[in-house]
C-alpha cells in the first residue's frame, strides 16, 4: 500500500467517531425513508385489500328519486358489473350526551342482509333486523366519539318525524374511511357521523318504497368508466340525477389518497433533510481536517505532489467515509425494512 | 575560520563572474535581479530588493542573516515554492521564473529536497513511511531503508514521529529530503528547534549528505557559528545579499559549539 494511502486509513481511524456520527445521521435519513416507504406501501396495500374485500364501488351517483326498476337498466349498461341502489338521507340527531346539533348520513342496507357493494365490517353487534325502523348500525368512530354502546338509544329527525333509534352494531365501511360533512375539510365525529338502517324502514320514512335516491356500481375489468358514467347520467337525469362520479372523486377516497400522497412527500423530504445534515457534517469534518493538515499538504506539495494528487487524497477520504457508512448501515437497513414490513403487513395480506 | 572575500561597503557582494572565478565551477542556480513583494492588505512588504546570486554544483552554502532579511523568501524561490515578483532565476538551463504550476511541481519532485525547521513529518506515518512518501514519486530514489541508514536511523524505521526526539525527527526529515537523490538540498533553519548538541548532530548529517552525495546544499540560519562549516557564506540584510564570504577551511560540524 502506498504511504499516502496508509496516511488515509490512519487518519480515518483517528476520526472514526466523527465518521460514526455521520453514519448515524445517514442511517437516520435512510431509516426514515425506509419507514415512510414501508408505511406507505403497507397503507396502500391495506387500502387496496380493504377496498377489494369489502367491494368498494367504483362509480357513485346521487339523485332525487327513481323507481327500483331503473336498476335493471343501469345493470345493462356495458361495463357495469354490480349495481347497488340505496336510500340515503341527511338526518338530524339528538344525542343525549352532546348539546350541540349533530347530523348524520343515514344509508340504507338491503333487508336481505347481503350487501353487494360497500360492505360493512361489523366491529360489534349485528345488522338491523329487516323492517325495524328503530335499529341502526353506527360508524365506529362516531360511536367512539359519543361513547355509544350496543343498546344505547338516541333520537333522530327522520323526514320531520322524531324517531328513537337503538344502536345494534358498530361498523366500518370502505365508503366512509374518512367521514366528512359536506363542505368541511376535516372529520368531526362529534358533530357528524354515518349510520345504516334497513332499506324498508328508511324507505318508508322517506317515502322511498320501491324507489331509491342513491346508486353505487362496480365496473367489469377493462370497462370504460367515463362511458359508464355518461350512460348512467343519461338514465338518471330524468330522475334528478346529480351526475355520476368515479371513485377518485369520492370524498372519503380522495381525502385518504391526499393523506397518502402527503406521506409520500414526507418520505422524500425527511431523507433529503438527513442527507443534507450528513453532507454538512461531512463538510465540517473534512474542512476541519484539511485546515488542521495544511502543513502536511504544504509538505506534500513541497516534495512534488501535485494539487490533483492532494485533492484526490482528500476525495478518497470522503468517498471512503461514505462507502464505509453505507457498509456499516446496510445490514441495519435490511433489518429495519424486514421488521417494518412484518409490522405493517395487515393480517389479510399475510396469508 | 571565516574569510571575508568582499567588503560590503560600495560593492556589497561578488559579481557572478567573480563568484565563478572563486568556485571555478558552473553555477547550478543563477539568480538575477530577484525581487519579491508581498501584499499584506494595504501594506506592501518588500522581501527581496534585487538579489543577484550564483550557487554552484555540490557546494555547501550557508545563508546567514537576521529574521526578515529575505533568506527564506530566496530559499522558497530557489526551491520552486514561490515565484519572484521580478527578476529571473535559472536552475541549470531552466528558467524557474517562467514555469507554470505543473512544471514547478515536477521540478520540486525531481530536483529539490527540503528540510524545515519544524521537521514537518506526517504524524500518522512511521519514519520509513514518511520517507516512502517521497521515494514513491521520485524517479531514481534510494530505498527508505537506505536513506534512513544514511542518517543513522536504521534501527528506528518503524517508529512514529511522536516516538522520536526532535533530533531524530529532523534526521528523518533529512532522510526524506535526500532519498530522491536531489541535486539541491534546501534547509530552512534545520537546527532552529533543536538544542546545540542535537543541532550539531543534524548538521553533521547534512554535511555528510553534501559530501557523500554531492548534493548542492543551502542552509538558512541566524546562527553565525554554523557559517564555519560552509564552502561559502552569503550574508543577507534587508532583502539584499550584503556580502559573500568563502571559507578557506571548512570546519567539521562536530567541532561547532554555541
Amino acid at each position: 500500500m502506498k504511504a499516502l494511502d496508509r496516511k488515509l486509513w490512519r487518519d480515518l481511524w483517528q476520526m472514526k467517531s466523527q465518521a460514526l456520527a455521520i453514519a448515524m445521521v445517514v442511517m437516520c435519513g435512510v431509516g426514515t425513508y425506509i419507514m415512510f416507504l414501508t408505511t406507505l406501501g403497507a397503507l396502500r396495500a391495506t387500502q387496496d385489500s380493504y377496498y377489494r374485500e369489502y367491494r368498494f364501488a367504483e362509480v357513485f351517483v346521487t339523485l332525487k328519486r327513481a323507481p327500483e326498476s331503473l336498476r335493471q337498466r343501469v345493470q345493462e349498461v356495458t361495463g357495469v358489473d354490480q349495481v347497488e341502489t340505496r336510500v340515503v338521507a341527511q338526518v338530524r340527531l339528538d344525542m343525549p350526551t352532546f348539546a350541540e346539533p349533530v347530523t348524520a348520513l343515514m344509508v340504507s342496507l338491503p333487508d336481505s342482509g347481503r350487501i353487494g357493494l360497500n360492505a360493512l365490517h361489523l366491529r360489534e353487534g349485528r345488522l338491523p333486523a329487516p323492517g325495524r325502523p328503530d335499529e341502526v348500525v353506527v360508524s365506529t368512530p362516531f360511536a367512539q366519539a359519543h361513547a355509544l354502546q350496543l343498546g344505547d338509544r338516541f333520537y333522530a329527525i327522520l323526514n320531520g318525524r322524531r324517531q328513537a333509534l337503538t344502536v345494534v352494531g358498530t361498523a366500518l365501511s370502505p365508503e366512509f374511511v374518512q367521514q366528512l360533512r359536506p363542505g368541511s375539510a376535516f372529520p368531526d365525529y362529534k358533530r357528524y357521523g354515518v349510520m345504516w338502517m334497513g332499506r324498508r324502514a328508511l324507505g318508508q320514512a322517506y317515502d322511498m318504497q320501491g324507489a331509491f335516491n342513491d346508486l353505487a356500481l362496480s365496473l367489469r375489468p377493462g370497462a370504460d368508466s367515463a362511458y359508464v358514467i355518461d350512460r348512467v347520467d343519461e338514465l338518471l337525469m330524468p330522475y334528478g340525477g346529480l351526475g355520476a362520479y368515479p371513485r377518485r372523486d369520492q370524498r372519503s377516497h380522495r381525502f385518504l389518497n391526499q393523506e397518502l400522497e402527503q406521506l409520500g412527500t414526507l418520505a422524500s423530504l425527511f431523507p433529503v433533510m438527513f442527507m443534507g445534515i450528513a453532507a454538512f457534517l461531512l463538510n465540517v469534518v473534512i474542512g476541519r481536517l484539511v485546515a488542521m493538515q495544511r502543513e502536511q499538504i504544504a509538505t506534500l506539495k513541497a516534495f512534488g505532489y501535485s494539487n490533483l494528487a492532494v485533492l484526490l487524497h482528500y476525495l478518497k477520504m470522503v468517498s471512503l467515509i461514505v462507502v464505509l457508512d453505507e457498509a456499516a448501515t446496510r445490514r441495519s437497513r435490511i433489518l429495519l425494512h424486514h421488521e417494518l414490513s412484518c409490522t405493517f403487513t395487515p393480517p389479510l395480506l399475510r396469508g | 575560520m571565516l574569510q571575508s572575500v568582499m567588503p560590503c561597503i560600495g560593492r556589497p557582494y561578488m559579481t557572478p563572474l567573480e563568484q565563478h572565478a572563486v568556485t571555478a565551477a558552473r553555477p547550478i542556480f543563477e539568480a538575477r535581479g530577484l525581487t519579491k513583494v508581498y501584499q499584506m492588505g494595504e501594506v506592501q512588504v518588500q522581501a527581496l530588493r534585487g538579489v543577484d546570486l550564483d550557487l554552484y554544483d555540490g557546494e555547501f552554502v550557508v545563508l546567514l542573516g537576521p529574521s526578515g532579511s529575505g533568506k527564506s523568501t530566496l530559499l522558497n524561490i530557489l526551491g520552486g515554492l514561490d515565484t519572484p515578483t521580478s527578476g529571473s532565476v535559472r536552475y541549470a538551463d531552466h528558467d524557474l521564473s517562467l514555469d507554470d504550476d505543473a512544471s514547478m511541481t515536477q521540478y520540486r519532485r525531481s530536483h529539490v529536497g527540503f528540510v524545515f525547521q519544524f521537521y514537518n513529518l506526517i504524524p500518522s506515518l512511521t519514519a520509513r513511511e514518511n520517507v516512502a512518501l517521497v521515494t514513491e514519486i521520485a524517479e531514481n530514489p534510494m530505498t527508505p531503508e537506505e536513506a534512513l541508514a544514511l542518517v543513522g536511523l536504521g534501527q528506528r524505521m518503524d517508529h512514529f514521529p511522536t516516538q522520536m526526539s526532535g533530533g531524530e525527527q529532523q534526521r528523518v526529515a533529512i532522510a526524506r529530503a535526500v532519498a530522491k537523490r536531489p541535486q539541491v538540498l534546501l534547509c530552512d533553519e534545520p537546527t532552529g528547534a533543536l538544542d546545540a548538541q542535537t543541532g550539531v548532530m543534524v548538521l553533521d548529517v547534512i554535511a555528510q549528505v553534501n559530501r557523500e552525495l554531492g548534493t548542492t546544499t543551502v542552509v538558512i540560519t541566524h546562527n553565525a557559528v554554523i557559517a564555519a562549516m560552509a564552502d561559502r557564506v552569503v550574508y543577507f540584510g534587508d532583502g539584499l545579499v550584503a556580502r559573500i564570504e568563502k571559507n578557506a577551511v571548512k570546519q567539521p560540524a562536530t567541532e561547532l559549539r554555541w
